[in-house]
């Protein structure tokens, strides 16, 4: 690949190839192609501005430092952005968040409880956008699975945290999660037939 | 953990949402390595996972964020192209670094490791390695390796550095766990009998003192290692200082980092 290509024209693979090599206006490249995905799931794991630029921006650097460790086989460059912001997040929420001090009795009231007052704003804001959008694939599902895996997923609870919280077995809950992911997979799968 | 086919299908869904604890995950892991059937069972239900990693709220992300990522790579990739450039002169016609690059560069492909179509130039992570070798002439090779080795779950704030006071330096404050350490890199001498100092800052009050001052070598390269009590402060400051610390501020900061 020439290196005087312009990286727009580029794709993932070839930029992240640029970007093991520190090439910053590949980087650069990828950051404009995939902030926005980034920052959303930043903001739905955070729940605030501030936690949400701070994760973004640490899932970034993470990329750009650790560029030569993707593997194609693993899948997509976006996914493995994606994936690296949410381990991120969700390390993050697990510092600042004492789980034993929650009380959940829905994913909403969950993330307000977590973030200082002077933030709960965000929390609401993000609460209304969730219920205004019908289109989310959790909605697909009934309500009791889609709160155990909301709960796992976006809000880093353990399978026993949630039995915890809910009051349910821990078998459930497992269960739950189980039978939420493999109807969304169904879903899935459906929806590439269509 | 498994049942009594010997597989762990009841844990998988918990453990691709990464719900299990430590140990459960290490045992699945270890189990997923061996059995065909739940490996398979697991890329299924991740699957899942991974679209629901997109599946969320559109929300537009900060300029300001843009700016500070981009900010930080551009000072890793012009510290890169120095060191790159330094190895370059320190080895006329590229002799024995080409070897060691050539060495480092098969090793790399024996990995399996992503390697771009027609892509020329070496490895970041070979070429770091390289300048860590070649420590003696490379100024900024080690700082380089470690960038690149650094662990998953370090967190860096960048150093904002007062370009007058300190031309070319650059800086940075990594967070991993209760641990904080300041790196700096191109720092002037603080001064005959002076040392750097850092101190601690909250919104609105005066700066106290870190209880960490460091010095740095002719490359103007040091570290300090802070207690985990900066983690709470709002900003760092560092201040050149007579040796043994003052209680306030004696000269503007070279450097500042919001944490």
């Amino acid at each position: 690949m020439n290196r005087s290509t312009e990286p727009q024209r580029l794709g993932d693979e070839e930029l992240i190839g640029l970007v093991a090599d520190m090439d910053a206006g590949a980087f650069e490249v990828l950051y404009d192609r995939h902030s926005q995905a980034v920052y959303s799931l930043c903001y739905r794991i955070a729940g605030s501005r501030s936690l949400a630029d701070d994760v973004c921006q640490e899932a970034f650097i993470s990329l750009w430092r650790s560029g030569s460790r993707y593997d194609p086989r693993r899948g997509s460059v976006r996914s493995w952005i994606l994936s690296i912001a949410h381990n991120r997040a969700i390390d993050q929420i697990r510092r600042t968040t004492r789980h034993d001090a929650r009380q959940v009795h829905d994913d909403g009231d969950a993330l307000a409880e977590r973030l200082p007052a002077s933030e709960r704003t965000d929390a609401e804001v993000l609460r209304r956008a969730e219920v205004d959008d019908t289109e989310r694939m959790l909605d697909l599902l009934p309500g009791d699975q889609r709160k155990v895996i909301s709960l796992a997923f976006y809000s880093g609870y353990s399978h026993s945290e949630i039995a915890e919280v809910l009051g349910v077995p821990l078998g459930t809950v497992k269960s739950r999660m189980r039978l939420g992911l493999e109807r969304l997979q169904v879903h899935m799968m459906e929806g590439a037939e269509r | 953990m498994s049942d009594q086919a010997g597989h762990c299908q009841e844990l998988l869904g918990a453990y691709v949402l990464g719900a299990c604890s430590r140990q459960e995950s290490e045992q699945i892991a270890k189990h997923l390595a061996e059995c065909a059937y739940c490996a398979l069972d697991a890329r299924r239900l991740s699957a899942a996972t991974g679209a629901l990693l997109a599946d969320v709220v559109p929300v537009h992300a900060p300029a300001q964020v843009k700016d500070r990522v981009m900010a930080q790579v551009r000072a890793d990739a012009s510290l890169f192209d120095a060191a790159r450039a330094r190895e370059r002169d320190a080895s006329p016609r590229g002799a024995p670094a080409a070897a060691w690059w050539q060495r480092l560069r098969g090793r790399d492909s024996a990995r399996g490791r992503h390697s771009p179509p027609g892509r020329r130039w070496l490895s970041a992570p070979a070429v770091a390695f390289a300048a860590a070798l070649l420590i003696a002439v490379v100024g900024g090779g080690l700082v380089l390796a470690e960038l690149r080795n650094e662990p998953e779950d370090i967190r860096i704030r960048t150093a904002q550095i007062d370009h007058a006071l300190a031309p070319g330096a650059s800086a940075r404050l990594e967070l991993q766990g209760d641990q904080a350490r300041l790196r700096v890199v191109g720092l002037p001498a603080p001064g005959r009998g002076r040392v750097y100092q850092v101190w601690m800052r909250a919104e609105r009050e005066a700066p106290r003192p870190a209880n960490a001052t460091f010095a740095v070598d002719m490359r103007g390269r040091g570290v300090a290692e802070l207690p985990a009590a900066v983690t709470d402060a709002d900003q760092l400051l560092v201040t050149s200082e007579p040796q043994g610390g003052s209680p306030l501020p004696t000269r503007p900061p070279v450097l500042q980092v919001d944490i």
